[in-house]
């Protein structure tokens, strides 16, 4: 019996990716190696940790060889769910391309296949948020002119974010700031966004917004409250469709008897 | 700038979203569009939700009016011209200015522009038109754009309408020809199906031309909508399908919505005005239009003359599968996909995946559960490999009895009403003999 070991990584899709490939060049067996994403904080007498330094070159081949060997599909699913904050998260991806890799393209199709269903099933979970996000992110403009977002999703989401809003406000200067993962989002006017972690100095905290912007966002509260049918009120509903958690950065629930 | 600081934009918004927020429609699905160089905005294909109203509806568009100053004199309308009502109509410019504006901030998806009958329907057209012209060319506006054809205005305007639009739509309002008669006098059925007519003939045409030049201009791409109220006449439910039915069928529309209707006017052809709105009823409608829609059911398979209104008490399919226990159970690993998607329990999404999860493994209940199936109503319905989940007794009066939901969750008037409910007893219902 071979003791058992854990590959610990960064807690991000190309840190996972990265660990897949030390898995797959150890050769010490698949039954043996399980993959940890963050911090690890379960000890274990009997695993051997390694820590796994983050390596774009090897990422990038799992990440090729995903799309080329598997599908499309698949890619999108591991991509997805490593943005989970779920813990196992990591593991999860690894026996998902065990099988991918051996079987090819139709291991999505095996949906209730004990290695494909959590990963599917991680995959739903964000893109339910992500979905969310698209349309809860409320941008502020700030006195520069430009756009700017707080965001304090369950998931991680900047990544998957920066992507619809380069596609959907290509002539706008703006940015997305998650405030729990400290990371940020910047996009420059027809430029490609660019992803900033780890961020410790805040410097638009000390920014101001805009002349315009508090008149908008009244006038953007009036709309919400008065398009409402009080008839119809159903706060059951509006909780079920819009989580509370989201509501902090959402002007329009600011305002009482919303 | 100078007018906007002032309280007139604030007064001009109030009164004209308020005045809207009684057409039901908000959905920003349908137009599938990628960002472009110089413009702000995409749409995307399955529309997105931007916030909840306290209703619990969604908000994805900028839902307001052109204008609430009509000509018509409509009896379920607040607008109507014989009310007392603030006034208030909009520049194109101030649509523009605010659109764009709360678009750039994420508030919206998009615009839903509709408007009262200001002057006559040609003259509000061409303001609607005009708003859509310095909206995408002017301002670069490349976000959802929903729009009204108002009945009886000028089909060039309304075809170049349909140039800059994702959808259309046409309110039907009331389901038949008499009760538009006895409640709206400056409306008659002909001239609201015109429109809509015409807009299918255009769209395709527009399908035909896109076929042979990629790039040609687009012609309303979501296709057209339109509304009917439940509630404000006797018209059945049945007649109300039906005419969805015919609508889809006939017109090729791509939503019927169906809104409850609130009274806001006095008036003895209409329910008093505390009546409150037939929300569930609503529901039971949208859950029948989506059987319509996507699940291959008939309008008279669902309801007839002499069945002539929905179950409250449980769903449309539900409904229609007790009355058809004669085809039940299904083997879920055999039959059609056609065949599943008439199993209650069992939706779109489910039946695909049980189609591509049952090539690779049989399936049985604790797959089905994971693939989202709803076992609580599927399970009187199916088998996997021969077996059911639990022996049970397959009669119209048990599986009434497990489908109907919990009591809790039904309205209070049906929950205690006589009959619906009983409660057990050992010797009458368990068949334990004295």
């Amino acid at each position: 019996m071979k003791h058992q070991r854990i590959y610990l990584c960064e807690d991000s899709f190309e840190g996972i990716l990265t660990a897949i490939h030390e898995a797959y060049v150890s050769r010490y067996g698949h039954q043996f190696q399980i993959i940890e994403a963050g911090e690890y904080t379960e000890g274990n007498l009997f695993a051997e940790t390694i820590p796994v330094a983050t390596d774009m070159d090897k990422a990038i081949r799992v990440a090729e060889a995903v799309r080329r060997k598997i599908s499309q599909e698949a890619y999108q699913m591991i991509r997805y769910a490593s943005m989970a904050a779920v813990p196992g998260k990591a593991d999860a991806v690894y026996r998902f391309l065990i099988l991918g890799f051996s079987i090819g393209r139709k291991v999505t199709d095996h949906m209730s296949h004990t290695y494909v269903n959590p990963v599917l099933h991680l995959y739903r979970q964000v893109w339910r948020e992500t979905d969310h996000m698209y349309g809860f992110v409320r941008f502020r403009e700030l006195k520069s002119g430009v756009l700017f977002a707080k965001i304090e999703p369950k998931h991680h989401q900047v990544p998957l974010l920066a992507e619809h809003f380069a596609d959907r406000f290509p002539e706008e200067n703006f940015m997305i700031w998650d405030a729990k993962r400290r990371e940020v989002c910047i996009h420059e006017r027809n430029k490609p966004p660019v992803l900033i972690s780890h961020v410790t100095a805040e410097a638009w905290k000390l920014e101001e917004i805009s002349e315009d912007e508090a008149m908008f966002e009244k006038l953007w509260q009036n709309f919400y409250k008065t398009t409402g049918i009080l008839e119809r009120r159903n706060e059951a509903c509006r909780m079920r469709m819009m989580p509370k958690m989201y509501w902090k950065n959402m002007p329009e629930l600011w305002q009482k008897n919303c | 700038m100078e007018e906007l600081s002032g309280q007139g934009i604030f007064r001009k918004l109030s009164i004209l979203a308020d005045a809207a927020k009684y057409d039901v429609a908000c959905t920003s699905s349908g137009a599938d569009r990628k960002g472009k160089k110089g413009a702000l905005g995409n749409a995307a294909a399955a529309g997105i939700c931007h916030s909840f109203a306290s209703d619990g509806r969604c908000i994805s568009l900028l839902k307001i009016l052109l204008s609430n100053d009509c000509a018509y004199d409509c009896l379920y309308c607040k607008s109507r011209r014989s009310n007392d009502v603030a006034r208030a109509t909009f520049t194109p410019e101030e649509i523009c200015l605010i659109t764009t504006e709360f678009y750039r901030r994420n508030y919206i998806e998009g615009l839903f522009l509709s408007s009262g009958v200001l002057k006559d329907p040609g003259y509000t057209m061409e303001r609607i038109y005009t708003t859509l012209y310095l909206l995408r060319e002017r301002w670069h506006f490349n976000g959802y754009i929903h729009v009204k054809a108002i009945p009886g205005a000028d089909e060039e305007l309304i075809r170049r309408c349909g140039f800059y639009a994702d959808r259309m739509s046409c309110n039907l309002e009331l389901s038949t020809g008499d009760s538009l008669r006895t409640l709206a006098p400056n409306k008659t059925r002909e001239m609201i199906l015109k429109p809509i007519r015409q807009i299918q003939t255009h769209i395709r045409e527009n399908k035909e031309e896109l076929a042979l030049y990629r790039h040609a201009p687009r012609f309303v791409p979501a296709g057209q909508s339109t509304q009917v109220m439940v509630g404000a006449t006797q018209d059945t439910d049945y007649q109300i399908l039906s005419v969805a039915e015919s609508l889809y069928r006939r017109f090729s529309l791509k939503r019927v919505f169906y809104s409850a209707y609130i009274p806001v006017n006095q008036d003895e052809r209409l329910p008093a005005i505390c009546t409150p709105p037939p929300l569930l009823r609503e529901h039971r409608l949208y859950q029948a239009d989506w059987l319509l829609r996507y699940y291959g059911f008939r309008a008279d398979e669902l309801l007839s003359p002499s069945h002539s209104s929905l179950d409250i008490r449980m769903d449309p399919k539900c409904d229609w599968a007790l009355r058809h226990l004669e085809l039940f159970p299904v083997e879920v690993n055999k039959v059609s996909y056609e065949t599943l998607l008439r199993v209650p329990g069992i939706g779109v999404t489910s039946a695909r995946r049980i189609c591509r999860a049952r090539k690779m493994a049989a399936l049985n209940f604790d797959h089905l559960k994971k693939l989202g199936v709803v076992l609580k109503r599927a399970v009187y319905f199916i088998t996997c490999s021969g077996r059911m989940m639990y022996p049970m007794q397959l009669t119209e009066k048990c599986i009434e009895e497990g489908l109907l939901d919990t009591p809790r969750q039904m309205p209070a008037d049906i929950r205690f009403q006589k009959g619906s409910w009983h409660q057990l007893s050992l010797f009458e219902d368990m068949g334990v003999g004295r």
